[in-house]
């Protein structure tokens, strides 16, 4: 009877024990928040905004897009220096136009781009105000002028559509026609440029990206991506027009732009924001990318300008040179820091042969015009001529404040200039002026000629030169550290080989 | 009753014969002592005592116990006679635990090892991982390096799972273990540190078996967790009536085992390097010191007649070779057993806690130019000094100034480093088994897995390196260094499992037993972490004064998950006409990580079992041949990957972290096998031969974050079509070579040989990560079609041409320059392709000696330390590089490019344990009180046979690409060490 009751009792208990068990196995996120709107579920819109600008501070590395539209010009080079900088050849490739679809910095620049983008329909599509909307348009318009620039097509969600779907796929002429749509549709609903912060998505920003799709649109709807292109005079005049209606004014100094207050520049169209002292993106290598390790500020002894590029500076062209007033940092023998650094270096501003600097080898720190792909010898660490685009912040080197200026409005005139070389209607008037006066150099002739050589002084390392290279048809030309002529496949980068997983993407012709 | 009457009796007259028999275990109860010719005899009592009246002085008593050896022993005027039982065709006469229960070792149906402790003991090893090295025919453990509680996988029957979670399940007294790591790992600027080993809070001594269940039909049990096999470890129980108390103790002594020959000084000069002066830097001695460690035990035990205690503590302390590391160990165990109710209830209840502590130094996976403490000990120019004059360190190696670049006083790291991690785990279990009737009982299993593992570690200001750990306050030029983290994991898993078990022995052609049952398993796990970076220059204890850091510099950051798995299952074996064995088993599995379409998996097996002779007598004694086929899952990626989810970030963002999947499902292996095990020559040779093949499908990868964009910016697990085929052939034999009274000798060895390709398969994925100078974003080894998982794919590397540069081949297979080069497939892989492990015992009268040899073959080591380290340039800049690369023809500007010029033959063979020992026996003992002692030497790590120029060819650094695992790959690895080991064991 006992015995009994004991197996009726545990049985109890076993059974008791079986219910508090047994569970519908539903998922809970206990560290995060349920990012859908299906089952009730609702998405914050505000905070993906902000995650959806902070993608911009992807732009301010020496990698991915950056890399992919300098490097792979005449205007910088990766040279690998004994074991540094070969990183299994990933900056050689991109200068000589060998990369593959396996390259890493294509591949990041992709996801960089489009998982952005993606932020950016989160907002759309998912209740957003029409504020946060009419911006999130803007910067899903910018991140995929990137991707139809680079990459050609565009892959692409249908409103709704589930994420186990495989995105469908934009050609670049479909996706260019899209984004024009888009852009004209949304800039009225843009607010009007913040004074002192052009971060914020504006109408500004949105007249010059229609400005860059429309002076673009004839190599991005070519038939072959290679060329020939036909610009159509009614899109250069809409480059015109986009850029007459931009507010800004240019700044009376070209370095104001650079500078760690750059966002009290009135030149200054859209940016990405930076804040001292961590709040910000990678913009430490604007500085480090190019300088030695024993400069001031230290650097990581990368990248170079090449020969023929730099030689197309006039030695009075202050873009190319500038002493910052009270600048303590390392200078060449003009006690020059920023802009182009040419020859012996100098620590603690001042040039003098006790501050004379040297490589980590003891040889001198002197930065020669002569470089090749694979240095060596006495000139391994010192080859190549190093470029300071930014000026450093003293305050912080590491998280500086200087903004990231991914549109300026001297583009935006040169813009203009050439549109209405291309048969756009409108006037030239004093552009080409205006921005030589500046530099202090003579102006330039409004030619076609001479607007592709003045965009290459003014927007030196600015993330524009493979665009325009392509748009002038010199992309694929023999140049000094490439003595031949690309296959034109490389007028277009390959579609990342991970990409393929998505069976509604095809390679790009030729890889 | 029985014994306690004969313990009264053995206390009335003195001049009868008495004496103890044990077995290696200890003191035997219940064994039969005879008068040889007569009638006349006992059985031992609990404690192994018998006592038998009025024995002739030339009387011959015969000693027998089931399952062992017989003896014979002539009294020869003694009154008291103690004897050791020895082991009879343990083989054959082998319970072994499996999943849910136990079955002879001659009726199981699966493929079933099983280690007890009588082969481990004399072993020392950091974690019960190591003890099945070499020692199970398929079992493959790999150390990733020679830490003190390095993390080690086991591998069974090789890797059928493109990603991580590749390791076996581990089942402690019928608990799953989670398997996640316990400890956090650390990222310090200068690259990150893995966890630790899981498995080391388990003490050694307290393991009583470790059970290999390899194929299907015995893992399937376990369902969803059961495809990369499962290790079932159980733990000791009381086995004797009166207290027993053993103590056992050992003493290590280790050095760096294996030599990495750099360039002395004068070497140095005498190749052109920059000459600073000084002769005395050897870098092994800048970082490295003979080690000391020292391990004791206590164990109690008690029982009566309903109830078993057992309760042990340990406490070890184990130092690494390398300088500041180390791992402090402190365990305690209790197994309690009671008996209610004449039997009808018996709880037994499980206590294991340990409290480890484990000194790390800044030996990270990823390090890059600047190196962790290997690199830069290695690194260093040998013609500089560690301290100038005045005993400061010398921060100006090689002429530079100011913050380091591009060396790193070695010394100066390892003092500037520091790395604590403290962890508390408990693991306890009570088990109720309720018997209904005879043939009939329900169990109820509670188990309680719980963790607190908190990492503290600091780089002091007082190293200061270019971008690492460096930071100025908004408004300030003042560049501060040091940095400080704290980083804390916290899991609590739950276990609630019932179990009702039918077994009847209808008659002698028909017996029958059959399990069901339900299980549910709780796992959660949180953890934090905060950092700080900028402290003021003269402040030494960072993790003890965090806020000492620069204000803008503290970072945050915390996480929680939790995984749910509930379970339905069940299991019938049936024994028909003595010979034919059938094990059937089901598992249905869901999961709270898998899909909402996909919650469910059914998991079913089958083994079949023909004994084609049984203890025959003669050259052939049994043979049993096996067949088993089976399906079992794998769920091993992170929670929620099958749901939608984001997380805010700094400054009120929202970033979107999961590529959601609600159609996950299981990832399933369809395995089949066949086996015979055999006793032949009177069961001198025993053994078993095994053939698998393991089908891998719905394989669980994470699907690049490419190829769903525009999408979340991770990788998105799916169910890729695809196969991935392991097969493979084990053998594994003994053979008492001789046996006698006296002196016994035997051998045991076993070898597998494993086969891995991927098949329909569209990928090619890269894995194997490289780091180091000029290597971002390099890789080594990729995942793709007809091609075994991590196949090494890189530059093939033919020579030099006349002006020192690498010479490789192009895309056509001709000579060409690094620009024209082409990565290929070089047809070598990270996985061995056969393992062997083989040992001896010999045994003479007191005296007893083993050795045991493990090697892996194969396979092929990428050397990610030479090509980071060890080129021409490097030496150029002043490093420190092998005489070798110093004298090649390679040209200073010769880019490192990965190539097959750092890709070694792996193959090794290493003795890993050479043991001696002495059993003391006589009055002496007996005086003191002492049932048994026995002295031992042991030597580990004495011998390695290999090619490989690195440290050691057993290694496997963690270099996981975007969530795919690598095999073979070492870089900057912890050395290994050999060691030597003093011991003793007494039992009171």
């Amino acid at each position: 009877m006992k015995r009994n009751n004991l197996i009726k009792g545990f049985l109890y208990l076993g059974i008791a024990s079986f219910s508090i068990g047994c569970t519908n196995l539903d998922e809970e996120i206990l560290d995060g928040v349920p990012n859908a709107t299906t089952a009730g579920g609702t998405i914050n819109t505000a905070a993906t905004l902000v995650s959806a600008y902070e993608g911009l501070r992807d732009f301010n590395g020496q990698g991915g897009v950056y890399a992919m539209d300098e490097m792979s010009t005449d205007a910088m080079v990766g040279p690998t220096r004994g074991g540094d900088w070969d990183d299994n050849g990933a900056w050689r490739q991109i200068h000589t136009h060998t990369w593959a679809p396996d390259h890493p910095e294509l591949r990041n620049a992709w996801n960089h781009l489009l998982s952005n983008a993606y932020k950016c329909n989160l907002i759309i599509e998912n209740g957003g105000t029409a504020a946060e909307v009419a911006q999130a348009r803007f910067l899903r318009a910018w991140y995929y002028y990137n991707v139809i620039d680079l990459f050609g097509q565009a892959p692409y969600r249908p409103a709704g559509s589930a994420l186990t779907d495989d995105p469908k796929v934009w050609t670049r002429s479909e996706a260019t026609e899209f984004f024009i749509k888009e852009l004209e549709a949304i800039v009225g609903a843009l607010p009007a440029r913040t004074a002192n912060d052009a971060s914020i998505a504006n109408k500004d920003a949105a007249h010059f990206l229609l400005a860059k799709f429309y002076l673009n649109k004839a190599v991005f709807t070519a038939a072959d991506p290679a060329g020939p292109y036909t610009f159509a005079a009614a899109d250069m005049t809409k480059v015109v027009q986009n850029v007459d209606a931009i507010s800004n004014t240019l700044a009376s100094n070209y370095w104001l732009n650079f500078s760690p207050n750059n966002n009290t520049s009135s030149e200054v169209i859209f940016s990405s924001k930076n804040n001292k002292g961590g709040d910000g993106g990678n913009m430490q290598s604007k500085w480090r990318m190019g300088s030695h390790y024993n400069q001031t500020p230290d650097g990581w002894n990368g990248f170079a300008t090449v020969a023929d590029y730099y030689s197309t500076f006039n030695a009075a062209d202050n873009r190319a040179h500038y002493a910052v007033p009270g600048y303590k940092f390392t200078v060449d023998k003009n006690a020059q820091g920023i802009g182009f650094l040419e020859g012996q270096m100098y620590k603690d501003g001042v040039v003098s042969s006790a501050n004379a600097l040297k490589d980590r080898n003891n040889n001198p720190m002197d930065f020669t015009r002569a470089l090749t792909l694979i240095t060596s010898g006495k000139t391994l660490e010192t080859a190549g001529v190093r470029a300071i685009k930014y000026i450093p912040d003293a305050d912080n080197l590491g998280q500086p404040d200087n903004d990231l200026v991914l549109m300026r409005y001297a583009d935006a005139l040169l813009m203009k200039a050439e549109a209405i070389a291309r048969g756009g209607s409108g006037s030239v008037g004093t552009i080409m002026t205006q921005l030589a006066t500046r530099a202090g150099v003579a102006a330039a002739p409004a030619t076609l000629d001479g607007i592709y050589a003045e965009r290459g002084r003014e927007l030196w390392w600015e993330g524009w030169r493979r665009n325009d290279a392509i748009r002038f048809g010199k992309f694929l030309a023999a140049r000094g550290l490439k003595p031949y002529t690309s296959d034109k496949k490389y007028v277009l980068y390959p579609i990342p080989a991970e990409a393929l997983f998505n069976s509604n993407i095809s390679q790009n012709s030729g890889y | 009753m029985v014994f306690l009457t004969m313990l009264c009796t053995s206390l009335t007259y003195s001049q009868d014969v008495s004496g103890t028999v044990s077995d290696a275990s200890g003191p035997l109860p219940g064994a039969s002592v005879l008068v040889k010719g007569t009638t006349k005899g006992a059985q031992t009592d609990f404690d192994g005592k018998f006592t038998i009246k009025n024995v002739g002085s030339n009387a011959v008593l015969v000693f027998s116990y089931i399952g062992l050896k017989t003896q014979e022993v002539n009294v020869a005027g003694r009154s008291n006679v103690n004897v050791t039982l020895k082991e009879d065709s343990a083989e054959l006469k082998e319970v072994v635990v499996i999943g849910y229960g136990s079955v002879k070792k001659k009726d199981a149906t699966g493929a079933v090892d099983q280690l007890n402790s009588k082969s481990f003991d004399n072993v020392g090893a950091p974690n019960p991982a190591d003890l099945l090295r070499g020692k199970v025919a398929g079992v493959q453990v790999t150390q990733s390096s020679g830490e003190p509680g390095a993390a080690a996988s086991i591998r069974i029957r090789g890797n059928s799972s493109i990603r991580s979670g590749n390791g076996p399940l581990i089942v402690v007294d019928g608990v799953p273990l989670d398997g996640g790591d316990v400890s956090p790992g650390n990222d310090t600027g200068l690259g990150s540190q893995s966890a630790r080993n899981p498995l080391n809070f388990i003490n050694q001594n307290d393991i009583e078996s470790l059970t290999i269940l390899k194929d299907a039909s015995s893992t399937a049990i376990y369902g969803s967790r059961g495809a990369n096999g499962v290790v079932v470890i159980t733990t000791k129980k009381s086995k004797s009536k009166e207290p027993q108390l053993t103590y056992s103790n050992s003493f290590t002594f280790s050095s760096l085992a294996s030599n990495l020959e750099l360039m002395s000084a004068d070497q140095y000069v005498a190749n052109g390097g920059k000459d600073n002066g000084s002769r005395s830097y050897n870098w092994e001695d800048a970082i490295m010191r003979n080690a000391f460690s020292s391990n004791h035990d206590v164990s109690f035990t008690k029982s009566t007649e309903n109830s078993s205690t057992r309760v042990s503590i340990g406490a070890s302390n184990t130092e690494g070779i390398v300088n500041k590391t180390g791992l402090d160990k402190y365990t305690f165990a209790l197994s309690n057993s009671n008996d209610f109710f004449g039997g009808a209830l018996k709880v037994d209840t499980k206590v294991n806690y340990s409290n480890l502590r484990d000194q790390a130094a800044l030996i990270s996976n990823d390090a890059g130019f600047i190196g962790n403490l290997i690199g830069a000990a290695m690194y260093w120019n040998p013609t500089d000094r560690l301290n100038n004059a005045d005993g400061s360190y010398n921060m100006s190696p090689n002429g530079g100034t100011g913050i380091n670049n591009s060396f790193l006083n070695p010394a100066l790291l390892s003092d500037a480093y520091t790395d604590y991690t403290n962890t508390n785990k408990l693991l306890a279990s009570i088990k109720s088994t309720l018997k209904i009737n005879d043939n009939l009982n329900y169990q109820f299993l509670f188990g309680v897995e719980t963790s607190n593992s908190t990492r503290k570690s600091q780089l002091s200001p007082g190293i200061q390196i270019q971008n690492v750990a460096q930071a100025t306050a908004p408004g300030s030029s003042v560049v501060k260094f040091g940095q400080a983290g704290i980083t804390q994991i916290e899991r609590m898993n739950r276990t609630f499992e019932h179990t009702l078990n039918y077994n009847k022995t209808f008659n002698d052609n028909f017996i029958f037993d059959a399990l069901a049952g339900y299980s549910y398993y709780d796992y959660t796990v949180n953890g934090s972490n905060m950092n700080a970076r900028g402290f003021d220059p003269k402040q030494t204890n960072l993790i003890d004064n965090i806020e000492g850091g620069l204000q803008n510099e503290f970072r945050a950051s915390s996480f929680r998950n939790r995984n749910e798995l509930q379970s339905f299952f069940g299991r019938a074996n049936a024994t028909l006409y003595k010979k034919f064995l059938i094990t059937a088993s089901f598992r249905a599995d869901g999961s709270t990580k898998l899909g909402a379409n996909n919650k469910y998996g059914s998991f079913p097996a089958i083994g079949l079992g023909y004994k084609v002779f049984e203890d025959k007598a003669g050259l052939v004694n049994s043979i049993k041949l096996r067949a088993n086929y089976g399906i079992t899952g794998n769920q091993e990626f992170a929670v929620n990957s099958a749901v939608a989810r984001a997380s805010y970030g700094n400054n009120g963002s929202l970033n979107v972290d999961s590529n959601a999947n609600e159609d996950l499902k299981w990832e399933t292996t369809t395995s089949s096998g066949v086996g015979v095990d055999f006793a032949l020559l009177n069961n001198r040779l025993t053994g078993s031969v095994d053939y698998f093949m393991r089908d891998t499908e719905n394989l669980i990868f994470p699907v690049p974050a490419a190829a769903s964009q525009p999408g979340p910016p991770s990788p998105r697990f799916v169910n890729l079509p695809g196969n991935l085929i392991n097969n493979g052939v084990e053998v594994s034999a003994n053979y008492k070579l001789i046996d006698t009274q006296d002196l016994t000798w035997d051998i045991s060895a076993n070898a597998s040989f494993l086969s891995n390709t991927m098949e329909n398969f569209a990928g090619f994925i890269q894995a194997g990560a490289l780091n180091g100078q000029g290597l971002t974003g390099a890789f080594a080894q990729v995942v793709t079609n007809n091609e075994p998982i991590y196949s090494y794919y890189m530059y093939e590397f033919r020579g030099y041409d006349a002006a020192g540069a690498s010479i490789y081949a192009d895309a056509a297979g001709a000579d060409a320059t690094l620009g024209l080069a082409a990565k290929k497939l070089v047809g070598k892989q990270g996985l061995p392709t056969m393992n062997l492990g083989f040992s001896t015992n010999v045994a003479y009268k007191n005296f007893d000696a083993a050795v045991s040899f493990y090697g892996a073959f194969g396979h092929y080591l990428y050397n990610n330390t030479a090509n980071a380290y060890f080129f021409k340039g490097a030496f150029e800049g002043g490093r420190n590089v092998p005489a070798s690369v110093a004298t090649s023809p390679q040209d200073v500007g010769d880019p490192n490019s990965p190539s097959t010029k750092y890709l070694e033959k792996g193959d090794f063979l290493r003795m890993g344990n050479l043991t001696f020992g002495y059993t003391f026996t006589g009055a002496a003992l007996e005086k003191m009180k002492i049932k048994s002692a026995r002295f031992f030497v042991n030597g580990q790590n004495l011998l390695l046979f290999t090619n490989y120029s690195g440290f050691d060819p057993e290694v496997n650094t963690d270099k996981t690409l975007n969530g795919v695992p690598s095999a073979g790959i070492d870089y900057l690895s912890y050395p290994r060490s050999k060691a030597f080991a003093l011991g003793l064991n007494v039992t009171f």
